[in-house]
């Protein structure tokens, strides 16, 4: 598996272009398109790549809003919580679902909180976690219940993968289950 | 990218190091291994996808280099020079870096959560979008730097300059600084807890 991340600068986001490394599949999937910018697109096609597949960790602007120029292009469909973003009809998927693309297998795992649609996607041994686990942070809340809601998906949908397990987040810089269970402030009361 | 290929060892779940069937605890040969490690490190300047976790390297120049989704995490890293260097999606973490020279060096998306730093250069280098949250960093200087996005969280600092660096949007919320020089730097625009904002 080959995973390009991509920062998006409007918004401060990350976008994940994942291909697999066999050689011979050039089907792709993108993990929060916040942008579809000329370096995005050279990224795909200089690694002769298609879009088959976008996924949404969850329907913020930062994570989406390069969806509508990426389907001018490729004609990719889209997975997310919610059965429509923007003005685009989904494949709306839910705890446990798994996409595949590929040789590539996701697992998709509900965490809301930070949105009622948050999902977090899991290959191999990495973690698409969107907003509601980032390098020393967890998602934003609106009320209490909702902080309550992040952390007990975080604590028991995401750490009994282990401490090794690669975090790629929406926002920041890449971090590990093992780095976040010891040093992230929102989850060391645990 | 990182792949992981489990260590050989039936009861280990660790992972086995670039071009080994083991991890660092169960290397079987060790002085022989980190020679041919040292070897191939030297000889190449694009260094990607590499495990060697939990190796120790003394006296090593690896300036000039351009690593790439290598994992460093809990290895030893002793007065080793990596000035000039490219670091891409690297993980330090826990790794502890004593008397390393990271100098004019571009580090980009890299972790560097829950190491330990002592006596660092990371001089007039683009430190972007990194992760030190948990770092326990000592006598080290970052002065000159582009620090944008970096995130410091939760970390400790003892007698580290960041002198004249852009700490736009660097984040050190829940930080212990004791004798942080922020001389020329644009706090003002960085997330530092009020008390120590104001100090």
């Amino acid at each position: 598996m080959k995973v390009f991340p991509h920062f998006v600068i409007v918004g401060f986001s990350n976008s994940y272009l994942i291909a697999s490394d066999n050689g011979h599949d050039h089907d792709a999937v993108i993990i929060d398109p916040g942008i579809f910018d000329s370096k995005l697109l050279k990224m795909i096609e200089d690694n002769k790549l298609y879009i088959k597949k976008i996924l949404v960790t969850h329907a913020h602007k930062a994570h989406i809003d390069g969806i509508t120029t990426l389907l001018k292009i490729y004609d990719a469909k889209i997975y997310a919580f919610r059965d429509k973003i923007l003005e685009f009809k989904t494949i709306s998927v839910k705890q446990n679902k798994t996409i595949e693309c590929g040789p590539l297998c996701f697992k998709v795992i509900e965490t809301p909180g930070h949105s009622r649609d948050s999902l977090v996607f899991k290959i191999d041994n990495y973690l698409f976690t969107g907003d509601i686990l980032t390098s020393g942070k967890i998602g934003s809340y609106v009320h209490e219940s909702a902080r309550n809601l992040i952390l007990s998906s975080i604590r028991e949908k995401l750490f009994p993968f282990g401490d090794e397990t690669i975090v790629f987040p929406g926002h920041g810089p890449p971090t590990k289950l093992g780095i976040e269970r010891l040093y992230n402030p929102a989850l060391q009361k645990f | 990218m990182l792949t992981f290929t489990i260590c050989s060892n039936s009861s280990c779940s660790q992972s086995a190091l670039f071009n080994n069937t083991n991890c660092a605890s169960h290397l079987k040969d060790k002085d022989n291994y980190l020679e041919e490690i040292k070897t191939f490190l030297n000889a190449h300047s694009n260094i990607s996808s590499i495990n060697l976790a939990g190796m120790t390297f003394s006296d090593l120049d690896l300036s000039n280099k351009n690593f790439s989704f290598c994992n460093f995490s809990h290895t030893q890293f002793n007065n080793c020079n990596f000035q000039k260097s490219k670091f891409y999606g690297v993980f330090f973490d826990f790794t502890q870096l004593i008397q390393c020279n990271f100098s004019f060096s571009n580090i980009v998306w890299t972790a560097f959560s829950g190491a330990k730093i002592q006596n660092c250069q990371f001089i007039e280098s683009d430190i972007l979008r990194c992760g030190f949250i948990g770092v326990k960093a000592q006598n080290s200087k970052f002065n000159n730097s582009n620090l944008y996005s970096s995130r410091f969280i939760n970390s400790h600092l003892s007698h580290v300059e960041f002198v004249d660096c852009n700490i736009l949007r660097t984040n050190y919320e829940h930080a212990t600084l004791t004798d942080v020089n922020f001389k020329y730097s644009n706090k003002e625009e960085a997330y530092i807890d009020e008390e120590i904002k104001n100090k």
